[in-house]
């Protein structure tokens, strides 16, 4: 039994249907074998019999029997919803669970598994296989590699057993992610979005991962974990709801550079760089955010204290650990913001800048912690 | 995302891309980034302007302005003579039952129009004495003064009237035109909200926010004093010549990316650090309105520096002239219950008025000279009207004359771009209580107002968890009746 997402077999289980078809099956294999009949039975028209008869087998209560047998109620079916059953008026909110759990890891289709593996894959990619991610039905976006898709999500709930470190370790250790994420002109051309994956992910990091990388490049990310929200510096007059006593205060200490998520988040007045960096304002259920590339981002990243901040941090870093020279406190910069070698042509762009700021380091830290190649995952 | 979904939500960006794409040809040149920029200006679809208009527009951009808190439509336009009669009467049982209010208990008292009214213009519009100005330019207002709403608290009903929903998440009227009609000035955002009167409105930011439409679709609150955007202004000791070289070495560094990884995206951003660079200098110009000559000042009541009504109404026509599609103005502290001298009818909200009063009228005339009235839509509106009767908090008398929260009939007036001069639509019952003739709802009044911008609101649509959503859901009908 496949899993359909539209037609009228799917339509709400309601709550009496599942009692009713492995009661009705007990009484009468061939219960759904006659439409018509079945409709006098079960006391429901034609679309809810077909309906009754999906829902029982999707969600384990009955299974067909081979060669025209008819169906009968499966051994779980029969103890939980059959006569002299465990709960034979579904009202014991476990019983619910049970058929949940059923439904969601059925290996024939395993939806759970296969929008968890897309949700895994859209960290990684920038974009998930299936494309919209809070949507598998009708309206969705179909898969390039359904295939692969189906081979992760099974082998998710059976070599992996669910564990999403083995998962990852999979999809980071595979050719595809490690392609080089340098787009040919022709392939540009062809497949712009890179739905092909003929090349490797390249994306900007989302507003909390911006924010924690600068803070940890400028050496000032707090480690402590747990606890309250804290409300780390945000410009004055962000918080300014009528008929409400509460008020931002500022956080004091490391308390003031915790990582992104324990910020506190009031919707109606967000921390400003959050919503310049597509961060949704919680007010629906969202699970795939939509990257802009704005002004405000490049302002936000320019000028808001937290992010200078980071930067002041970073040109004491690269001052410290670069040594005495000014151009291997560059290659210092470049290599902590890029973790890789930094080239000579960066080196002078750098190095001019420096001299037009006047010698601030700072400013230079700033330029780093701006670049198109430190704010992308790639 | 689908190439479909791409143009969508680029347009705006792919316009400063065009832009950049434009201006940097000479500079940045090589054959392969060449080729990209001819890909991206694929991507672009042709020659695309941002609006995608159904029909063509009466107005080109929309001054809203949002008195929060709701004024009181009874000591504004809403003349109503038979309330003389029932003033200090109890209320009629009629009118209290099944009716829920934020603060009335019990039998409140009727409570007649705590002002003079008289007709004026040719039009002959009820207009109070304490908007004297206003009053002169009757004739080319637009009354409603059949509007109606189903919520009575003051965040629900500002959220239903700026995103067609109580609760928040909705994209606001602001975003869904910029969605549409795309940006008229690349150094400046499209969508700007100014704010006044001490709070933002009780709803937040949500009243302005894009929702689940994209962020570059929100609005950008702007002020006219202190920094006029957030963090567009240097860190201290940082001078622009700094700034600038700041910008070219990421810019220089950037295409060196673009061209190593071709990642159209990395282009768009080097042309959005030069636009950030050019709004540090545009936003503060537009925004400074002490280089307006001293009789401007005068007629708008504005004080440069300050934070005010008047001053955001200038700020206003400043930011109209430049080209920014729609501007909202939220003005706090309209909430007149009368439960303190600041919130009288004869004290707080009187003086508001009189406030209110000398700038929109003053930015009406300064439209109307600039030759902008024209295609220019002006609103003035606010979440609610308030009740007939006289608010009792706690069963008690409230010591000053104040009237409770009243979503089944108040007046929000238009003018200029698309909508007749001069008019009167629609009316409240005999007591102002209930919009009984012509009745306009907030999805109504929303759909007319797309309409004004060229939209079929029901045209007007985005996908999101699998269902095309519309500012006016799957209510609203255009009121033909106030279109020129």
């Amino acid at each position: 039994m496949s899993y359909r997402i539209s037609g009228h077999e799917s339509f709400p289980c309601r709550y009496t249907w599942l009692p009713k078809a492995v009661r009705g099956l007990q009484a009468n294999p061939k219960l759904f074998c006659d439409d018509e009949r079945a409709m006098v039975d079960l006391g429901v028209g034609k679309n809810m019999v077909r309906s009754i008869r999906f829902g029982s087998q999707v969600s384990g209560m009955a299974n067909p029997v081979p060669k025209g047998g008819g169906h009968a109620p499966a051994k779980l079916g029969a103890a939980l919803l059959g006569e002299r059953g465990l709960d034979p008026f579904l009202e014991d909110i476990r019983t619910l669970w049970l058929i949940h759990w059923n439904l969601s890891t059925n290996l024939e289709n395993p939806l759970t598994a296969r929008v968890h593996v897309n949700r895994v894959w859209e960290q990684l990619f920038g974009v998930g296989l299936v494309e919209t991610l809070e949507d598998f039905g009708s309206q969705g976006d179909k898969p390039p590699y359904q295939e692969l898709l189906d081979d992760l999500a099974a082998r998710f709930q059976t070599d992996m057993k669910w564990s999403q470190k083995t998962l990852l370790r999979q999809i980071v250790l595979s050719r595809v992610y490690r392609q080089s994420s340098k787009a040919s002109t022709a392939l540009l051309e062809r497949d712009p979005a890179n739905r092909w994956l003929a090349r490797g992910p390249r994306f900007r990091l989302t507003s909390e991962q911006l924010r924690d990388q600068a803070l940890a490049l400028g050496g000032i990310l707090s480690q402590k974990m747990f606890g309250p929200p804290v409300m780390p510096y945000q410009p004055p007059g962000i918080w300014l709801t009528p008929y409400e006593a509460r008020d931002w205060i500022t956080s004091t200490n490391e308390d003031g550079h915790r990582r992104a998520l324990y910020t506190f988040i009031r919707r109606s007045a967000a921390y400003p760089s959050f919503i310049t960096f597509d961060s949704p304002n919680r007010e629906f259920c969202t699970v795939r955010r939509i990257r802009s590339n704005t002004p405000l981002q490049a302002l936000d990243l320019l000028n808001d204290p937290v992010f200078f901040e980071a930067a002041e941090g970073l040109a004491k870093r690269m001052a410290a650990e670069g040594g005495p020279k000014l151009e291997s406190q560059l290659k210092r910069g470049i290599f902590l913001a890029m973790q890789r070698t930094p080239r000579k042509e960066e080196i002078a762009v750098l190095k001019n800048l420096y001299s037009r700021v006047d010698g601030n380091l700072t400013l230079v830290a700033n330029a780093i912690l701006n670049l198109d190649e430190v704010i992308n995952k790639y | 995302m689908n190439s479909l979904e791409f143009l969508r939500r680029n347009s705006v960006e792919l316009q400063t891309r065009r832009f950049f794409l434009k201006k940097s040809m000479a500079c940045v040149g090589g054959i392969a980034l060449n080729a990209l920029l001819g890909q991206a200006l694929a991507a672009e679809g042709g020659p695309m302007k941002g609006s995608r208009t159904h029909h063509p527009a009466k107005a080109r951009r929309v001054i809203y302005i949002h008195l929060a808190g709701a004024p009181s439509h009874l000591e504004t336009f809403d003349y109503k003579p038979e309330l003389v009669k029932l003033d200090g009467k109890p209320c009629p049982d009629s009118f209290l039952k099944g009716k829920r209010f934020a603060f009335i208990k019990g039998v409140p008292n009727m409570l007649g129009p705590q002002c003079k009214f008289a007709q004026h213009g040719q039009s002959g519009s009820w207009v109070c004495e304490d908007l004297p100005n206003l009053a002169r330019a009757a004739d080319d207002l637009c009354f409603v003064k059949s509007m109606w709403t189903e919520q009575f608290n003051h965040a629900p009903a500002q959220l239903m009237l700026q995103t067609g929903f109580q609760i928040k998440g909705r994209p606001s009227v602001g975003s869904w035109a910029y969605y549409g009609l795309g940006t008229e000035n690349q150094d400046l955002p499209g969508f700007i909200v100014l704010t006044s009167g001490g709070k933002n409105p009780d709803a937040g930011k949500s009243i302005w926010n894009s929702g689940f439409l994209p962020g570059i679709y929100q609005g950008v609150q702007c002020h006219g004093h202190g920094e006029p955007i957030l963090f567009a202004r240097n860190p201290d000791g940082v001078t622009r010549e700094q700034r600038r070289a700041t910008i070219d070495a990421i810019n220089v560094l950037n295409k060196e990316t673009a061209r190593e990884f071709g990642d159209p995206e990395t282009l768009t951003r080097i042309s959005q650090y030069e636009l950030a660079f050019r709004m540090q200098m545009s936003v503060p110009e537009a925004t400074n309105i002490s280089s307006e000559p001293a009789h401007i000042h005068e007629s708008y009541g504005t004080e440069p520096g300050k934070n005010s009504f008047a001053n955001n109404c200038l700020l206003a026509r400043r930011l109209c002239e430049r080209g920014v599609r729609f501007i909202q103005l939220y003005d706090w502290g309209w909430d007149a219950h009368g439960d303190m001298e600041s919130t009288s009818l004869k004290g707080g909200h009187q003086r508001k008025l009189h406030v209110m009063d000398k700038a929109v009228s003053a930015l009406l005339g300064d439209l109307k000279q600039r030759g902008m009235f024209e295609d220019t839509l002006l609103i003035c509106g606010a979440e609610f009207g308030r009740t007939p009767m006289k608010e009792n908090r706690e069963g008690r008398d409230n010591p000053f004359a104040g009237r409770d929260h009243s979503p089944g009939g108040f007046t929000v007036w238009l003018a200029g771009g698309g909508v007749k001069r001069g008019m009167s639509y629609g009316a409240t019952d005999d007591f102002g209580y209930e919009a009984v003739t012509d009745r306009v709802h907030v999805h109504d009044f929303n759909a007319t107002l797309l309409h004004l911008l060229g939209f079929d609101h029901e045209k007007l649509t985005y996908l999101f968890q699998g269902r095309h959503y519309r500012l006016t859901d799957v209510h609203g009908s255009v009121v033909t009746g106030i279109l020129s």
